[in-house]
């Protein structure tokens, strides 16, 4: 035997161990079927007189459900709905007056409107093509702006607005409806936002804009102005809004790319890459594991994955559907396919 | 002088560039700078059932959304072109096509969607912006699309006297009490010859009283100045001090003894022009 095919030799037995008998990672994880509902089965009657702490919006329908998967209200859309764990707003196509409903469909208060609402924790910003308001839930106007651009990112948070623009700007706007801090990246062919995320401690803002190259911005509020303290080029282009937010812990920020989710750690200011092609509905990080718990979806459905920050894939999951959801408490996975709803434990042995 | 320059600036573009309507025999139903639910409607609305949509020039897909944005849109499925000349054009309502876009740059022979109802609208329609980046505003799009052969003049239907907040509707001849008063009109422009029966509003509005120009507004541009739009090309007019409902404010003019005379004159894009004299004997 000859050194080449010796070598050859050993690097198939070495490629067929690899195969056979795969590095173990000391744990196994699977997600049990605790609980499937229907909705198109669910009636009124089944409602729980318990309080349900989570929302859902699935396919025609929304409504509130416990940790068991109880449902304790359920509701049809009437054109979309926008629903936050208190409260809900199901508007029409084509509204008037927008109805803010408790987890109890019980009124709260009412906002006249031409505009198209997001309720983002105790806010409520509506959209229209020519103007943008913020309301708190009892529907006090905090401000009401003309807008010239198309918005393409909002994220809202207890003391400011912030607005991405097509115009290639975005701006953070205080309850008073001050613009305190306007930014535009430029550095690119075409000026654009894409997205635009602040962490919940308002310490940092996130920014993806521009076309040729497409741009990752990191500004840190220093001494209470936003500075860019690192900016990368991004290998994909969107030419969409970019589901983009921070980590509740503030260390990191999830985007997507074509390849998956892309892991932006503020501190290191490394990007890692997790996941696999599909658009990120949702990302959950879990703090005491370090593990991260993402769906993504394709034309056919979606892609549950739990994955290490080293893309080591834990569990995989495939689910058919057109519309999908995914909620996570603790141990406890929510997934929504059309109407069906799923409460899926997770187990590690 | 510099309405002038910007007038100009938009017909040598015009002649650079090869615009086209985006759909092929469609029809106007809503114009640049109409009430659109107590704001300035920031481009046109087209009709066209079912019809398809292509660009109104020459350009790149750089942005669209579609019924799973992250960030719902009173204009619904959209696509935005970025053109060479720094104009971008916005297309909404579009039917869901479920398909992201893969080739990006397209031309006026390509199509870019299909007419639908998506967003804040019933009836199936095209809602074309043009926006202007190296302005910053937003341009009238029927100041640079083709003519589409409307011979109607605008209709100036009522005008209103309001004094103390009391509004009379002028006639011909009208006895006033000296003092200030402010002017009101109803105006139409019925959008072309074909489709007589949609209101929208004219070009441009003006209100002469004494032989001097009192007002004058023309829908060329939109840009936002502190928060607020303003119409530009005639008096810079915000939404709030133009329109009362359907009507358009005029402005105030000071009545003293004698007789007089109001002159109000509308015309739309292509020429057609309406006027109106009322006499005043003022005692």
């Amino acid at each position: 035997m000859g050194k080449k095919s010796f070598f050859a030799t050993l690097f198939l037995i070495l490629l067929l161990i690899f195969f056979l008998f795969p590095q173990s990672t000391g744990k196994e994880h699977f997600l049990v079927p605790e609980r499937i509902i229907n909705l198109d089965k669910t009636s009124s009657d089944a409602y729980s007189d318990e309080l349900g702490q989570v929302s859902f919006a699935l396919d025609n329908y929304f409504g509130y459900f416990t940790d068991e998967l109880e449902v304790t209200y359920l509701e049809e859309k009437k054109y979309n709905v926008t629903i936050s764990d208190s409260t809900f707003i199901n508007y029409p196509k084509i509204p008037e007056i927008l109805d803010v409903q408790n987890m109890k469909g019980e009124g709260r208060s009412i906002i006249e409107t031409t505009g198209y609402p997001v309720i983002q924790g105790d806010r409520i910003a509506i959209l229209s093509d020519s103007f943008i308001s913020l309301y708190d839930l009892d529907g006090h106007l905090y401000w009401k702006k003309e807008i010239l651009s198309i918005v393409t990112s909002l994220a809202i948070t207890d003391d400011h607005v912030l607005i991405g623009y097509l115009d290639g700007y975005c701006e953070l706007i205080s309850m008073s409806g001050y613009t305190e801090f306007s930014f535009r990246p430029g550095g690119s062919r075409i000026e654009a936002v894409y997205s635009a995320a602040i962490s919940s401690d308002g310490q940092y803002i996130t920014v993806i804009s521009g076309l040729d190259p497409q741009r990752l911005i990191l500004l840190q509020n220093r001494k209470g102005e936003y500075k860019p303290v690192f900016h990368k080029e991004l290998e994909n282009e969107y030419r969409r809004s970019i589901n983009m937010y921070f980590s509740q812990d503030n260390t990191m920020v999830f985007f997507e790319n074509f390849e998956g989710v892309n892991l932006f750690d503020v501190n290191t200011k490394k990007v890692t890459n997790v996941g696999d092609s599909g658009n990120l509905k949702k990302i959950y990080k879990d703090v005491n594991r370090n593990l991260y718990s993402l769906l993504l979806s394709d034309n056919t459905g979606g892609i549950l994955k739990i994955l290490t920050p080293e893309n080591k894939i834990l569990l995989h999951k495939q689910f058919n559907g057109k519309t999908l959801l995914f909620k996570k408490r603790d141990d406890r996975y929510y997934i929504g396919s059309d109407n069906l709803l799923m409460y899926l434990k997770l187990v590690i042995r | 002088m510099k309405k002038l320059i910007i007038l100009i600036f938009l017909f040598s573009l015009n002649i650079l560039y090869a615009y086209q309507w985006p759909i092929a025999g469609g029809f106007l139903t809503a114009s640049f700078g109409e009430n659109n639910a107590d704001a300035f409607l920031k481009g046109i609305r087209i009709s066209g059932y079912g019809s398809i949509v292509s660009p109104f020039l020459e350009g790149e897909i750089i942005y669209y959304s579609g019924e799973d944005s992250p960030i719902p849109s009173v204009i619904g499925n959209t696509k935005v072109l970025h053109h060479e000349n720094g104009f971008r054009s916005i297309y909404g309502h579009l039917e869901n096509s479920y398909k992201e876009p893969v080739v990006f740059m397209i031309n006026e022979n390509n199509q870019l969607g299909i007419v639908g109802n998506s967003g804040r609208s019933y009836e199936k329609s095209l809602f074309l912006m043009i926006f202007d980046t190296k302005m910053n505003q937003y341009v009238n799009p029927q100041i640079i699309l083709p003519p589409s052969g409307d011979t109607n003049p605008p209709v100036i239907s009522k005008v209103y006297i309001r004094r103390n907040g009391e509004k009379t509707e002028l006639l011909p001849k009208n006895m006033q009490a000296p003092g200030k008063v402010e002017i009101l009109a109803e105006i139409i422009d019925y959008g072309g010859s074909t489709h007589n029966t949609i209101k929208t509003v004219p070009y441009s509005i003006s209100m002469f009283y004494l032989g001097n120009e009192i007002n004058l507004i023309k829908h060329d541009t939109l840009k936002e100045e502190r928060g607020e739009l303003i119409l530009q090309g005639g008096r810079p007019v915000t939404f709030d001090n133009l329109y009362e409902g359907n009507d358009f404010f005029l402005g105030e003019i000071n009545l003293s003894s004698g007789i007089a005379y109001l002159e109000i004159s509308a015309s739309d894009y292509y020429g057609n022009n309406s006027n109106r004299t009322f006499q005043l004997t003022i005692e």
